[in-house]
């Protein structure tokens, strides 16, 4: 799975249990797969995720994030390169502290959720069909204010 | 003849004519080009138009200016309303900023425009193209929630906005409403007697109310939360945005010489408020709370929307453009104890929060549903009068007859169980006699139904809450003037005609 190949570099303070909403946040070793390298290997991109509109609350109270995903991804049987289909699930999968139904819905984002590829709006670059290049910047913007 | 669309006919046969084409001819945009400059490479798509970074900017300060202007410059002629800044108004304005993306982007764009006077005391100079500010100070002021939605608090960084900014901050918590002590806190002098002891009784259809000696050790913490306790899930956003706005309009009234009170409410809100706020019955005051100039009762001071047409997600772009940071989720839906209700799609509680889903969700597919309802929600005109009977929670008028309508719409409370049917019945609520002590005839619909949500098995021990003094006190006076009306007809045998009669 994605977990054991990624890597993701964080700098939680180890001392943070609750992320604002009440909910214990993953600690690094838990984020990060069985993994904890930071160093960047040959074959993976990084990218930079950022948490904007209170998101970063289900991410273990951190706005920002450098991750680290394989080029390809694993276990598919064509060689293809990872889109955004895949960098949200992964996120799902790997960095969301809790209450995934605040983040995701399906394959996508939940709707009120704003993202950015490179400071422009992904409908302009194809949702969740844009291919991921190392050194890009994502940004999640929440918009739903809960009641 | 045909009606039809003609790139359906069959060829070689002849052409109709068409009276009504079912498909009108598509405006096709390039995307990858901004709609407005046709140069620079587009950044942001808004309902079906794509912007550049600059052009998007100059699109919104336009739609800004157009709703900020004409409450500043009530006589001025419509054409040139937003050419022309307003000039110095009198008093300062007070900001309300919840820290969201719409307040936070209404205040950078306050401040970045020069519509406030710069803390330094330096003079505009105009050969520099420099403009003359609107208000001459300015105050924020912010609600914190954190004790009821058990979030961190923001106060500080709220603070700290304000501040860097050098405007002056009002820093108010929730339980403040039921603090005796707030009104000479923010500056101003106590008018009423003391009205905290009044308590209410959920268990009972009419709400019964009584005057209690305030003997009770509780905090204002542990009555709100013992209020909102009381309530079912689906009845807490509406109180609490009660709350929200009693807070604001007491410290609108209360701070010395204020003449706008400015809410950073984005047009995406305003149309959640509009399908939510039908939904719960407050479609007799919906206009008023839609509009962008309405007056406070009993004051000259005007509340303002002047980002009634800028969506949430422009305005979530405008602060990560100047890299404000923004948190807008407030989680009003999960206050309070779980109840045994079950939970709409999505996890949602309340009405407003499915209401706030649903147009997400329908915006996605349709990115002019937040436009529609509000072109909707403008088309609404409040039939009532303003100077009449106000509602003692919502503080907006009370439609006449709430309390028939309640009793045709609902079953407020069942026939006797060991009647021979056994089947329930409308036996409505007493909307004649013995309005004395009883909460429910004060009220407007939509507070009815929030308030009467069935609370019979959340409240403990004799199941009397403590309402909040400003609650406790208009319920006071209502009782007094029903009263005095009572009276009236008791003696009205007795009574001298006047001249006239």
């Amino acid at each position: 799975m994605a977990a054991t190949v990624a890597t993701v570099m964080t700098t939680m303070n180890p001392e943070v249990t609750s992320n604002g909403l009440g909910y214990v946040g993953k600690t690094e070793v838990e984020a990060s797969g069985s993994s904890s390298t930071i160093v960047k290997k040959e074959e993976e991109l990084e990218i930079l995720i950022e948490f904007g509109g209170g998101l970063h609350l289900l991410f273990s109270q951190k706005p920002k994030h450098t991750i680290h995903i394989p080029c390809q991804i694993p276990q598919s049987d064509l060689p293809e390169a990872p889109d955004m289909r895949y960098l949200v699930r992964w996120l799902k999968e790997n960095l969301l502290s809790e209450r995934p139904e605040m983040f995701g819905e399906g394959d996508s984002v939940r709707p009120g959720i704003l993202v950015l590829i490179n400071d422009a709006d992904w409908e302009l670059e194809g949702e969740l069909e844009y291919l991921l290049k190392d050194g890009d910047e994502v940004v999640f913007i929440s918009t739903l204010h809960g009641g | 003849m045909s009606c039809g669309n003609p790139e359906g006919a069959v060829e070689g046969e002849e052409k109709e004519e068409v009276l009504m084409p079912t498909s009108r001819p598509v405006r096709r945009v390039d995307k990858a080009i901004c709609n407005r400059c046709k140069k620079a490479k587009t950044s942001f798509i808004f309902r079906q138009g794509a912007y550049c970074s600059p052009c998007y900017e100059i699109s919104l300060r336009s739609r800004f200016i157009r709703q900020l202007h004409p409450p500043l410059r009530p006589g001025a002629v419509k054409s040139t309303l937003t050419l022309y800044r307003p000039v110095v108004q009198s008093g300062q304005a007070l900001i309300a900023v919840s820290g969201g993306a719409g307040s936070v982007a209404m205040l950078d764009m306050l401040m970045s425009r020069g519509y406030i006077s710069r803390s330094d005391g330096a003079a505009t100079n105009r050969t520099k193209g420099q403009k003359e500010a609107v208000w001459d100070k300015a105050t924020v002021v912010y609600v914190e929630f954190a004790s009821v939605t058990g979030r961190d608090e923001r106060t500080e960084d709220i603070r700290k906005l304000s501040e860097d900014r050098g405007l002056g901050f009002i820093g108010l918590k929730v339980e403040d409403v039921y603090d005796a002590g707030l009104v000479s806190w923010l500056g101003g002098s106590e008018r009423n007697a003391d009205t905290s002891g009044v308590k209410v009784n959920f268990q009972q259809p009419n709400l019964p109310v009584s005057q209690e000696p305030t003997t009770s050790n509780t905090t204002p913490v542990e009555r709100l939360q013992s209020l909102l306790a009381s309530l079912p899930p689906a009845s807490r956003p509406s109180l609490l945005s009660h709350i929200l706005d009693h807070l604001l309009t007491l410290a609108a009234l209360t701070l010395p010489n204020v003449s706008q009170l400015l809410l950073g409410e984005t047009a995406t809100r305003l149309a959640q408020r509009v399908i939510s706020g039908t939904a719960l019955g407050r479609g007799w005051t919906l206009p008023l709370e839609l509009s962008n100039s309405f007056t406070l009762p009993d004051s000259q001071i005007v509340r303002m929307k002047p980002m009634k047409e800028i969506s949430v997600k422009e305005a979530a772009l405008w602060c990560r453009i100047h890299g404000l940071e923004t948190v807008n989720y407030r989680g009003w839906d999960d206050v309070g104890p779980k109840g045994k209700e079950g939970r709409a799609k999505g996890g949602a509680a309340s009405l407003e929060a499915l209401t706030e889903q649903f147009i997400a969700g329908l915006s996605t597919t349709h990115p002019s549903t937040v436009s529609t309802i509000n072109r909707t929600g403008d088309k609404l005109v409040f039939p009532g009068d303003t100077s009449g009977p106000i509602c003692p929670l919502c503080e907006m008028p009370t439609e006449p007859d709430a309390m028939r309508w309640k009793a045709r719409t609902a079953l407020t409370s069942l026939t006797d169980p060991h009647s021979s049917l056994g089947s329930p019945t409308i036996a409505g609520i007493h909307t004649g006699d013995s309005t004395h002590d009883n909460f429910a005839p004060t009220l407007c619909y939509a507070c009815l139904t929030t308030l009467s949500g069935g609370a019979t098995d959340r409240t403990t021990g004799d199941g009397m809450v403590n309402l909040p003094p400003w609650v406790g006190q208009r319920v006071s006076t209502s009782q007094r003037m029903v009263a005095r009306e009572q009276m009236r007809e008791e003696i009205a045998d007795f009574l001298l005609a006047t001249e006239e009669e």
